[in-house]
């Protein structure tokens, strides 16, 4: 009986793969959009361009790294935060 | 993490515990009704305007243009700069206003008919059926073992989906970069490194979401489905299954009293469920995973008018109406949130109507207080940072006022380009007799000198020395 309820917990708990990526990728990917979008609406990357002299990468390249750095950081914090989600107590008995 | 190469991988006492909950497929079932059609409506209003937009021309310009590098928006006859960030942030809270509002007043609106996610999919959906054929069609032919038939079907099935992708990618892309030439660089290969990238991006994105995805984004990735119930009261329109009048559900002959057998409408045929695009049973309740779509409405009502009984038996109404108590369309919540949005969207739109395209920034020189020059005048000096936001170039005259006898040094005039910069460094000088106080507030007029509707104003300080 015992048994049977903890699978029953088990798997209540359990989210599905689908659930599990996108909740890391997703609200990184919403937020480092929001990010750039501040950044370079306050920051215009051509008058940093202009001190430095020479020719550097497209702007359009520059905003699209400047998305995909915030997307990388903001990713990696979400994926910390599930990871940190996980029930650790769980894991140690299942361990032993 | 996963140990073995399958998906089931540790094995815990005996018992194989599954890392993930397994997704199994959802085959939606084709209806036709009214909120199908109301859906379809849908698809050719968002989608008929994304695909064509672009292409249209205004005033020699796209019609609708983000120009990031050039660092301005391109709406019609308007433009817009970074400067003007404001209306995009009132454009947002306008957003999530009416969403509140329509919520509180007719629930999932949003999800059933206009979100992209039930667009693209529906469109997704229509590609599959005209391939793979009906439901019944498409179970069968993934449960069927692999053959060259099988193979075509999936191949064709998936190469229209990509090159329907494809196509979204680049219209996407054509909001950014001037479709016409994007057309032409794409028909000769000379795209660059980033537009290919971000075309193919989008492209993989609704192919993911529309053919893969689907009801996972509205399950896992949608916010709103999660708090929705923060906008619902018991006078919001929500689908639901009449529980007094199904119940008990039982299959019965057709012309077979229900009374009879002990029954209630519902002749549970299931059908509410083969149509649900997120495989919910409405007959369970109010569920977070209902997008509102209103399929099991339309297939119930063509059930119960075969069987004879009256329709509705799946019908939009609301908690209060299904209590038998009045239902209330003017509630505090919808007055509130009614209010606020016609306050905003006005003042968005008088904002906007009467916006004067220009503006005027003024720095004091940091580096002296004040000086004296050769005509015994207390001078400051300041930086004017013009900036022409309208679509053609001007010629802007300053002057200052603030002060008795104040004389303007420097530049008086100055022509800026249309949507730059243009920084002057202008005096300011007055008779020290005429300086009341350390500190006096001095104001910048700039006027267009060629259109008397251009013209800004801006404070500053002028410092004079102490007087003892």
């Amino acid at each position: 009986m015992r048994g049977q309820q903890e699978t029953q917990q088990q798997n209540n708990q359990q989210v599905g793969m689908c659930q599990s990526i996108a909740s890391v990728l997703w609200p990184s990917f919403v937020v480092a959009g929001i990010a750039n979008t501040l950044l370079f609406t306050f920051f215009d990357p051509s008058e940093l361009m202009a001190c430095r002299g020479g020719q550097g990468p497209s702007l359009t390249a520059i905003y699209s790294m400047g998305f995909f750095s915030f997307w990388a950081i903001t990713a990696l914090s979400s994926f910390a935060t599930q990871y940190f989600m996980k029930p650790c107590d769980e894991n140690r008995r299942k361990a032993t | 993490m996963n140990t073995s190469s399958s998906k089931s991988g540790q094995v815990n006492s005996g018992q194989v515990t599954e890392f993930y909950k397994k997704r199994e497929k959802i085959y939606p079932r084709e209806v036709h009704g009214m909120f199908a059609r109301l859906r379809v409506l849908g698809v050719f209003a968002l989608l008929g305007p994304y695909y064509l937009l672009p292409w249209l021309q205004w005033n020699g310009h796209q019609s609708v243009l983000f120009d990031l590098p050039g660092r301005k928006f391109h709406i019609f006859g308007l433009t817009f700069w970074p400067q003007d960030f404001f209306y995009l942030a009132v454009l947002l809270i306008i957003a999530a206003l009416s969403l509140f509002f329509f919520t509180a007043l007719a629930g999932r609106l949003w999800c059933g008919y206009a979100c992209p996610q039930t667009v693209w999919t529906e469109v997704f959906l229509w590609i599959e059926r005209k391939v793979e054929g009906n439901r019944n069609q498409q179970i069968k032919l993934d449960k069927s073992e692999w053959t060259s038939q099988k193979a075509m079907r999936k191949f064709t099935k998936h190469a229209i989906w990509i090159l329907f992708s494809l196509w979204t990618g680049f219209t996407f892309v054509g909001y950014f970069t001037p479709i016409r030439e994007l057309a032409h660089s794409v028909l000769t290969f000379s795209t660059g490194p980033w537009e290919t990238f971000w075309i193919l991006f989008y492209s993989f994105a609704t192919y993911g979401n529309a053919g893969w995805m689907r009801e996972q984004v509205c399950l896992y990735m949608c916010p709103y489905a999660r708090f929705q119930s923060a906008m619902f009261d018991k006078d919001t329109l929500i689908i639901s299954y009449d529980e007094k009048r199904g119940e008990p559900r039982g299959p019965r002959r057709r012309g077979a009293d229900p009374a009879e057998l002990g029954l209630g409408d519902c002749v549970d045929c299931t059908q509410c469920v083969q149509v649900c695009p997120t495989g919910i049973d409405i007959r369970n309740g109010l569920q977070y995973e209902c997008i509102g779509c209103a399929a099991c409405i339309d297939i119930c009502d063509q059930v119960m008018e075969k069987m004879g009984y009256e329709k509705g038996l799946i019908r939009y109404t609301t908690e209060h109406a299904m209590k038998g108590n009045k239902t209330h369309i003017l509630r505090p919540r919808v007055i509130l949130y009614g209010l606020l949005l016609l306050t905003l969207l006005s003042g968005l739109v008088y904002s906007i109507a009467t916006r004067v395209p220009l503006e005027l920034d003024v720095i004091r020189d940091r580096n002296a207080l004040y000086r004296e020059n050769g005509d015994g005048q207390i001078e400051n000096v300041y930086t004017l940072k013009v900036i022409n936001m309208d679509n053609k170039p001007h010629r802007y005259k300053i002057t200052a006022t603030g002060l008795k006898g104040l004389q303007l040094h420097g530049v008086e005039d100055t022509v800026v380009p249309s949507g730059k910069v243009e920084d002057m460094v202008v005096e300011l000088a007055t008779d020290p007799e005429n300086i009341p106080a350390v500190s006096n507030m001095i104001e910048f007029h700039i006027q267009a000198v060629d259109d008397p509707k251009l013209h800004q104003d801006a404070t500053a300080r002028f410092l004079g020395p102490r007087k003892d």
